[in-house]
């Protein structure tokens, strides 16, 4: 069978038609609508009060700290991914392949434990 | 017809059918919505309120576009075209059906056949999180930037759980073809070879995952109006908030999507390979491409029931279960989710194991 198996123009042509799509309605919402814009209609919305002080404040270092983690688990992860494709392989290797993906696997829970134990993921309760 | 001119073609009319689902989606959820609380929900636009998404559209079209004084001008207009972009990007490496022989080649209905397809789809589905956040941060609101962190981070929390469970995935499948994926679940006499049933830990874990990705209710802390407003898109008024509406329902429509080639045989109909419709047709004295093009429509049918029976799922969970408290949710992710996660690639690869001694 004659099957053109990897055709990625079409992803491109998929972007194309998505940014025609936004560009449209950019274009139709800044030229259909009116444009009266002047003092308290651009402030910032806060409930309808004046606000106050600035948007970009400090805020909880948690954020950071779950950023940090997503980055590390997420390699991880991806470090995981070649491991699951060879399984074939490395089940016909024997006992020695599975023991080194086991290898991986504990210092990976190992790590989850960790991040337990230092309260990374406790969000005090309200 | 080259395989090129395939591709554009099928990428075009993937792409207007999702942007068609959506205004459809929205009548079905705000009526099923309705229902589900024992009142009319809207009722006058066109019968049985069909019409109401139209009338929407054109009111967001003639709304004045409004940007804050104080918001970044160039990552205001980013965010919302970030948010529609990658959804529809994404859902291209999705297998619709079968394939369609056209002058004795075999056409496969889906945008762009990869053979890293799974990853693809990952990767250009995570890139939403650039949205929020720019929309958060171009906004200069306290609202909107509180927001996007809480979305973002619930979004990057979820995405670790799910990069576990495809690593379950990919050990039970052997490839990340999405195209090779639901033929290896096309098989099947008394049950159908659907992911469901090979792996119902890690559907579990993945559609809870749906939910928070796309942050939807039980998840919908960054838009949580009684504490948030609207959380990100706060500033946001006219075509561009109808923008982030549409991607949110693209979004919804690419998670559903690959819930179901992953686990319910995407594109197959239960109990009848692409093979057995196919000479089915051939039987009633059609051609060749004839019934090769019945057997894809059965097979799109199929595909958009299933993407439809999830689509339903997210609005009738919206009104089954309440909203989580931030630290929940955190704790969901991290402590439930991911040890689970990690749980199920153990199971699976002792039971991979035990099934070739």
């Amino acid at each position: 069978m004659n099957t053109p198996d990897t055709n990625l123009l079409g992803i491109f042509v998929m972007f194309a038609f998505a940014s025609v799509v936004v560009g449209g309605a950019f274009f139709v919402g800044r030229f259909l609508g009116p444009r009266r814009l002047f003092g308290p209609k651009i402030m910032s919305y806060e409930c309808g009060i004046t606000p106050t002080g600035e948007a970009r404040d400090r805020l909880s270092v948690k954020y950071y700290l779950v950023a940090i983690l997503f980055l590390l688990f997420d390699l991880e992860a991806a470090f995981l991914l070649p491991v699951a494709l060879a399984w074939p392989q490395l089940k016909a290797v024997g006992i020695v392949g599975m023991l080194t993906t086991l290898f991986f696997l504990v210092f990976f829970v190992l790590s989850i434990w960790y991040e337990y134990r230092a309260g990374a993921v406790e969000w005090e309760p309200s | 017809m080259s395989a090129e001119l395939w591709s554009a073609i099928v990428a075009i009319a993937l792409g207007a059918a999702v942007l068609t689902g959506v205004p459809l989606m929205v009548i079905v959820e705000r009526r099923g919505s309705a229902w589900m609380q024992r009142r009319s929900g809207p009722n006058r636009v066109g019968p049985w309120g069909l019409m109401q998404p139209m009338a929407d559209a054109v009111k967001f079209v003639f709304k004045e576009e409004n940007v804050p004084a104080k918001a970044h001008k160039v990552l205001f207009l980013l965010a919302p075209a970030l948010a529609v972009i990658p959804p529809l990007i994404s859902f291209t490496v999705v297998p619709l059906a079968g394939s369609i022989n056209l002058e004795g080649i075999e056409f496969p209905v889906q945008v762009a056949n990869m053979s890293v397809g799974l990853l693809f789809l990952l990767a250009i589905n995570s890139m939403h999180v650039f949205s929020v956040l720019t929309a958060g941060w171009a906004s200069n609101n306290k609202f909107s930037l509180m927001g996007a962190l809480r979305a973002s981070s619930q979004m990057i929390s979820y995405e670790i759980a799910i990069g576990i469970c495809i690593v379950a995935l990919v050990i039970t499948y052997g490839t990340l073809d999405l195209r090779e994926i639901v033929k290896l679940q096309e098989a099947g006499s008394s049950l159908p070879a659907w992911g469901i049933f090979m792996q119902p830990l890690s559907f579990f874990i993945l559609w809870v995952c749906a939910f928070a990705e796309t942050n939807r209710l039980p998840f919908d802390l960054p838009e949580g109006e009684s504490e948030l407003v609207a959380g990100y898109h706060t500033e946001y008024s006219g075509m561009k908030f109808a923008l982030f509406f549409m991607g949110e329902y693209a979004a919804m429509f690419v998670a559903s999507a690959f819930l179901t080639t992953l686990f319910l045989g995407g594109y197959n109909v239960p109990f009848l390979s692409e093979e057995t419709i196919r000479n089915f047709f051939l039987a009633k004295e059609m051609t060749l491409t004839m019934a090769s093009a019945a057997t894809c429509a059965l097979q799109v049918v199929s595909f958009a029931v299933k993407v439809l029976f999830f689509m339903w799922f997210y609005v009738w969970i919206r009104w089954t279960l309440p909203r989580f408290r931030y630290d929940q949710l955190m704790h969901l992710g991290w402590k439930v989710l991911l040890p689970l996660g990690v749980l199920n690639i153990f199971i699976t690869m002792i039971v991979s194991y035990l099934r070739s001694v």
